[in-house]
């Protein structure tokens, strides 16, 4: 009988999906805990992650830090997700954003035969085009993509409407009920259920910048080549389409969010840790 | 190549997104204060535009800050001519866990609002084919004197080139 070589998996790896539950819990409506300190009851106001670093024409440098102080929560959020990452990988992105949380959760539930791959699209021309737009636009005052497609506006109130007139009403625009058919497709329905987060999240493409900069200091999921012997379990599971098969195995960092799901498919040639 | 295609044809989409506007939202951002608020971003409403799918229907979102030293109850008024079927919604936490104090809103009143509070109102607005300016006005529901005045002007299918501004 063959012994087993396979290390146990850590805590992280297991409870990745109950973690992710307890985050949806925590952030989003009924309950929205971590909100209701700043009286707020979803993203929106002090907890906004996506508005304070964009600068629109005409603002002044007092305007731009006055969004910096209206939002600070949100400012520390980002601020935390992006210094983790860079040591410690996307902790934020694949454990606890409670965004690319519901998207994942959902797909699980969504059964095979309706969910669209797009694992042959590459997720970072289109996240850092989208992302190009989302800065310059509004800086040359031509448009802006902040509000009117937010992934952190729409899902609260995705919980939200179940319980409170003011969060139906949102879904009572055009601009949301795209924004809601955006987040269907490349979420609730995409394989992985991580498409939105792939293509369509500055806060995911600011703090993938930041994992890869991390790369060589701080720790990350790598695969042992003299181990892997190319089975492509790891590449099938991976819901940010991260890991290509060639003749080996590579890992793209900047789409990687650490969320160990290919090590726990992986007999010991992944592993999460430094260079 | 595929790389250069894909990121092009991001730029392009997420360009017509960012330019276009829909005709059927607006958020103004203002400040309730003694004496007569402060509004930053009034909205302009598009008819025609934006309100594809639901036609007639507008929605507003007025966030304000309560600047010290005012406190008290606020009556919400839309006023204008022709009279348009509006309702007020508040953004408020499903479940109040008691962290923060929160305003309430009943029938058209904000109730106990205090220095420092920061509201987050949904207007939702419906009618066909309105033109003209209106104003949400917030009056202190003790003195009937205005504390915050949000203009809305409603365009008609001509002019589309500033329809739905909002504040992004």
């Amino acid at each position: 009988m063959q012994a087993n070589t396979t290390p146990k998996k850590s805590f992280w790896v297991r409870y990745r999906y109950w973690i992710m539950v307890g985050s949806m819990l925590v952030f989003l409506p009924p309950l929205s805990l971590i909100s209701q300190f700043s009286q707020d009851s979803n993203f929106c106001g002090t907890w906004c992650p996506r508005m304070f670093f964009v600068w629109r024409k005409g603002m002044t440098g007092s305007e731009f830090t006055m969004g910096f102080v209206r939002s600070y929560l949100g400012v520390t959020l980002v601020v935390s997700a992006l210094v983790s990452t860079f040591f410690w990988g996307r902790f934020w992105c694949s454990y606890l954003c409670p965004i690319g949380g519901t998207t994942e959760v959902v797909s699980k539930i969504v059964p095979g035969f309706l969910k669209i791959d797009f694992s042959k699209v590459p997720s970072a021309p289109i996240r850092y085009g989208y992302l190009s737009v989302y800065l310059i636009a509004p800086a040359m005052g031509i448009g802006q993509l902040c509000c009117s497609y937010c992934n952190f506006a729409l899902i609260p109130r995705l919980f939200g409407a179940a319980f409170s007139q003011a969060d139906r009403v949102y879904f009572l625009w055009t601009g949301a009920l795209i924004n809601l058919g955006l987040i269907v497709v490349f979420g609730f329905i995409a394989r992985g259920g991580m498409a939105y987060c792939n293509f369509l999240c500055p806060l995911g493409a600011l703090d993938a910048i930041s994992n890869r900069l991390g790369i060589r200091f701080g720790k990350r999921v790598r695969v042992n080549a003299s181990r892997c012997d190319a089975c492509g379990a790891c590449a099938r599971v991976c819901p940010t389409w991260a890991i290509q098969m060639t003749d080996r195995v590579t890992i793209d960092h900047l789409s990687c969010i650490s969320c160990r799901e290919c090590e726990k498919v992986c007999e010991g040639a992944i592993n999460y840790g430094k260079a | 190549m595929k790389k250069m295609i894909f990121f092009t044809l991001a730029v392009v989409i997420s360009l017509i997104g960012a330019t276009y506007r829909w005709g059927d939202f607006a958020h103004s951002i203002g400040l309730i204060r003694t004496g007569g608020g402060e509004v930053k971003h009034p909205p302009l409403f598009k008819n025609g535009r934006g309100s594809y799918i639901l036609r007639g229907s507008y929605t507003l979102l007025v966030t304000a800050t309560v600047i010290s030293p005012y406190r008290g109850d606020v009556k919400v008024v839309l006023e204008g001519e022709p009279k348009i079927a509006s309702r007020l919604y508040l953004s408020s936490p499903v479940v109040d866990l008691g962290l923060k104090r929160c305003p309430h809103l009943k029938g058209d009143t904000l109730y106990d609002l205090d220095p420092g509070d920061r509201i987050a109102l949904w207007v939702l607005m419906n009618h066909d084919n309105i033109m003209g300016k209106y104003n949400l006005a917030f009056y202190d529901a003790e003195t009937k004197r205005s504390v915050l005045n949000v203009p809305i002007i409603f365009k008609g299918k001509g002019d589309a080139k500033d329809a739905g501004k909002h504040h992004s």
